[in-house]
């Protein structure tokens, strides 16, 4: 009995120390505080929307079903998967949401993969201009390029409208697969993520050693046999994020489906909103568990992934394509002409708008005639007569406007540095602890709010104000 | 061990999560709450009582308003104006929010869980929501101001329904730069026909209006229209009629319920969704938009400014057109309601008396053509004020735009066969007709 009190002792100081050395690193004081706090928001909305999947709403269909204003129920579950509106209301919107995502990869992957190779890789001209003017469609909001798409090709003939500008100016009418649904959407999407693509996919072009490529070289590989078993193996990892960013984010994606005519679970959600809310949640779910999904599969992939040793010398030069005399002029200025539709054209077109007398009034360029352009939207100073403004002042004038614009930067500059800095710190702690379990942990969940659709978390915000109020409490 | 012990946690946060969530409104009780009590007696005053009322409690304080209409904003400083003829020195700050997406029956459920709410007041339209899930779990009280209540002829205890603030009229309007003519609304929903519509599922009382159809009165309109096509429209139409018999039945509507199903089906499949009745407005009174037609709030074209391809004289509307047959399109209510849990509520019954019962008050929305006071007095007030009957009149007295002579809500209700959202009867078929609107195929061009 008398050791036993000694050996106590010295075990609570082992542990004491032990947890002295522990909190003395500070990747690990990061590791702990943020894995606990991404842990509580992001968990808390999954847990408050898989709770109203299963919450009588009043006045909705799980109400309806149960015959009872409050309280649990499963009707929401049994009639969306099995009632006639099922086909409606799940699988159609589930698959058009797969279809969009997917086709959005396909179209931001190749298209700004394509890009990335031709500015890192080839001895393309403008490429100065060209990466500048390419990151351009993301920074715009992807509603903007809906729009820019429905101005542009929208007809009277087939989509029972007034002309847009193709069908007015040069009387071509684009077919309605062209016009509306998943075409145009993936495609509008695939132009907005495309920058992903090129960052991510250029960025391991633009530091890669060329040691394996001139060992293929030297051992006389043809070109395309390089190409598809070098060099984009190597890029695999940046073409997986970049699936893992944009399928996400394709997935929750509302205002271009809704812009475009297109039923996803998105709009499914809000559509179902009003009268089948529970439904929705379970919508939201599904969402969720897509995005949780495609993360398990980039972590499988990343576990199983190849390592490379080269067998040369070493070498630190990237060697270039040579796209001949005429072809780094000709594609640059394809490039140029894409990039100025997909990134010029829409700020055009919106600076143009804010002086047309009717939005989508286009007379001046039919006819010339400087009548048919008005300086109202900006300099009317009152909002007594109508006078064409929906009783609201000018826009240099309209305090509602200065005071979005001030709350819209407030809010950007806000999560740029909240993002950059737990981002900052989330990457410093794990690197410092790469094989700990914590860490890896903190790594996934810290991806996990991205791959959740912001729709999703948004309905958990209505779901359970609480959570909304555990948000606003963590992230200002 | 560890697996069980996750799982136990996990089990632990949950039920945690559901139970901290299972809080009811506050408002429950079988006694009158504290804003009831208000409401009751608020009921047997004047306006300028009320205002009495409303500057003892709210002088230097923030009102929050939440509502459908962004013209509450401008309301409110008119109201603090008038308070200050009373008072001068009394002050009000005040917010105004007008949530989207149907976001306004979350946020008002989500404020009535606190023992004492953020917003005074609300302007809310949907009654088919409002119905169920506002005022049935008691989230919502309905006053109504003694000065209404006379000027309608009614006792406030006495009455049964809402207080609305307007009535809104969403009207059939078709392009007229071509040979079309819209003749009955049959013609809307006619073979190749495409109607621009703001979907039902982004605006409910879209949805409301269809259910409307098949109420008795509605469907007998559409079969009186019905009755006066020429026989060729008629076997178009007949098919169709006669295939949604039996549906009718099963839906439990009345003699003429087919008829309704019918233009229903039609109009579901094939009205071409557009995401707001701007873009349907803008588009229709354009030059190139020839032969295309929409169902649209008629104050949209107040603000439609002539160009050289753009006229308020490129659209007529349907029902002003001589010989036009049926319903000329539909009307909902914006309506006024104190939450249960208000924290201003004396403010919020003089607010609500100021913008029902006198013009200036109703002036933020009265000064649009299209908007019909409830209040008969303030709605003549208006008319005399805005002269919304001659607003497409030019200074000479002759006509410069036709569709902006508004005929007014009596001509609308009666002439135009305007169709009327009743709550009630909205909500008795929102799961009986809504689920076989559900199952309709919308339209989507080939």
């Amino acid at each position: 009995m008398q050791t036993a009190a000694p050996t106590r002792a010295m075990k609570r100081r082992i542990r004491l120390n032990k947890l002295k050395t522990f909190f003395s690193k500070p990747q690990n004081i990061i590791l702990l505080v943020l894995g606990i706090v991404l842990t509580v928001t992001t968990v808390a909305p999954i847990v408050a929307i898989a709770k109203d999947t299963i919450t009588i709403h009043p006045g909705t269909i799980d109400a309806n079903l149960s015959g009872r204003s409050e309280g649990y129920t499963l009707a929401n579950y049994i009639d969306l998967f099995t009632s006639r509106t099922s086909k409606a209301n799940l699988w159609t919107p589930l698959l058009n949401t797969l279809l969009l995502s997917t086709i959005s990869c396909v179209v931001s992957i190749v298209f700004g993969g394509v890009f990335a190779f031709l500015i890192t890789r080839t001895n393309l001209k403008f490429r100065k201009y060209l990466s500048s003017i390419f990151i351009f469609p993301y920074i715009m909001p992807q509603w903007t390029l809906a729009v820019v798409w429905k101005n542009l090709f929208y007809s009277n003939a087939v989509t029972h409208s007034a002309d847009g500008l193709l069908a007015s100016v040069f009387h071509i009418t684009m077919p309605a697969w062209w016009c509306q649904g998943l075409f145009p959407s993936a495609m509008v999407l695939g132009l907005h993520y495309a920058p992903f693509a090129y960052i991510l996919i250029g960025g391991i072009f633009r530091n890669m050693d060329a040691n394996l490529e001139e060992a293929a070289t030297i051992l006389d590989t043809p070109r395309w046999k390089t190409m598809f078993r070098i060099t984009l193996p190597m890029i695999k990892p940046a073409i997986l994020s970049t699936i893992l960013l944009v399928f996400g984010s394709a997935m929750g994606s509302y205002p271009v489906p809704h812009y475009l005519n297109f039923e996803t679970l998105s709009t499914k959600y809000i559509s179902l909103n009003s009268s089948r809310t529970g439904e929705a949640s379970i919508l939201a779910i599904i969402m969720m568990i897509f995005g949780v999904a495609i993360l398990l599969a980039n972590q499988l992939t990343l576990k199983s992934r190849k390592s490379y040793t080269t067998v040369t010398g070493k070498s630190g030069q990237i060697s270039r394509f040579n796209l001949g005399n005429a072809g780094k002029y000709v594609i640059g200025a394809i490039f140029i002409v894409i990039t100025f539709f997909t990134s010029i054209y829409p700020i055009i077109s919106f600076a143009f708008e804010t002086f047309l007398p009717n939005p989508g009034d286009y007379s001046f360029l039919y006819t010339g005639n400087v009548a048919n352009l008005t300086t109202k939207w900006w300099i009317t100073a009152e909002n007594v007569t109508e006078n064409g403004m929906y009783g609201q002042q000018g826009m240099l004038y309209n305090k509602t406007i200065w005071h979005a614009y001030g709350g819209t930067l407030l809010v950007s500059v806000a999560c740029a540095l909240t993002a950059g800095t737990i981002g900052t710190l989330i990457g410093y702690a794990v690197s410092k602890n790469r094989r700990n379990k914590w860490a890896n942990y903190v790594n996934n969940i810290a991806f996990l709010p991205y791959l959740m659709p912001s729709i999703a978390v948004g309905v958990a915000s209505v779901c359970e104000p609480r959570v909304a109020e555990l948000h606003a409490a963590a992230f200002g | 061990m560890k697996k069980f012990v996750a799982m136990m946690l996990t089990v632990v946060m949950v039920l945690g999560l559901v139970a901290c969530g299972t809080a009811t409104p506050a408002n429950t009780d079988v006694k009158d709450s504290a804003v009831k009590q208000v409401i009751k007696e608020a009921q047997g005053m004047t306006l300028e009582e009320l205002a009495k009322k409303a500057i003892e409690e709210s002088n230097g304080a923030t009102f929050y308003g939440v509502g459908n209409s962004s013209r509450g904003k401008s309301a409110l400083p008119l109201f603090i104006e008038y308070l200050q003829t009373i008072d001068p020195n009394y002050t009000m700050e005040f917010e105004w929010q007008q949530p989207k997406n149907n976001k306004i029956f979350d946020q008002l459920t989500a404020d009535s869980l606190k023992d004492k709410g953020t917003f005074a007041v609300t302007l809310i339209q949907d009654g088919n929501q409002i119905e169920s899930k506002m005022v049935q779990p008691g989230i919502l009280d309905t006053f109504i101001p003694l000065d209404w209540a006379n000027a309608n002829g009614v006792k406030a205890e006495d009455y049964k329904g809402y207080l609305p603030l307007q009535t809104l009229n969403k009207v059939f309007e078709y392009n007229c730069t071509g040979e079309k003519t819209f003749t009955n609304c049959w013609d809307f929903v006619a073979e190749g026909e495409h109607g621009l519509f703001m979907d039902i599922d982004s605006e409910i009382v879209g949805k409301n209006f269809l259910y409307m159809l098949t109420q008795e009165k509605y469907a007998g309109y559409l079969k009186e229209a019905f009755d006066k096509l020429d026989a060729d429209k008629q076997a178009y139409f007949k098919p169709v009629i006669e295939s949604l018999e039996a549906d009718a039945k099963d839906l439990g509507l009345g003699e003429n319920g087919a008829y309704a199903l019918a233009w229903i089906k039609l109009w579901v499949e094939s009205y071409m969704a557009v995401e707001d009745d701007g873009p349907i407005c803008n588009t229709l009174v354009s030059s190139s938009a020839t032969d295309q037609f929409g169902l649209l709030v008629y104050s949209k074209l107040r603000s439609v400014e002539e160009s050289d391809t753009v006229s308020k004289n490129n659209i007529k509307v349907a029902a002003y057109q001589d010989g036009f047959e049926g319903i000329g399109g539909y009307g909902y209510c914006h309506y006024m309601f104190v939450p249960d849990n208000s924290p201003l509520p004396w403010t919020a019954c003089a607010f609500i008396a100021y913008i029902t019962c006198t013009v200036d008050g109703f002036s933020a929305w009265g000064k649009d053509m299209g908007g019909y006071s409830s209040n008969p007095t303030v709605a003549a007030g208006t008319e005399e004020k805005y002269g919304h009957s001659k607003g497409g009149m030019n200074e000479a007295g002759e006509v410069e735009f036709d569709c902006k002579n508004d005929r007014g809500y009596d001509w609308w209700v009666n002439d135009g066969q305007l169709v009327i959202e009743d709550p009630a009867y909205c909500a008795s078929v929102a799961f009986t007709v809504g689920s076989w609107i559900e199952m309709l195929t919308k339209y989507k061009p080939e």
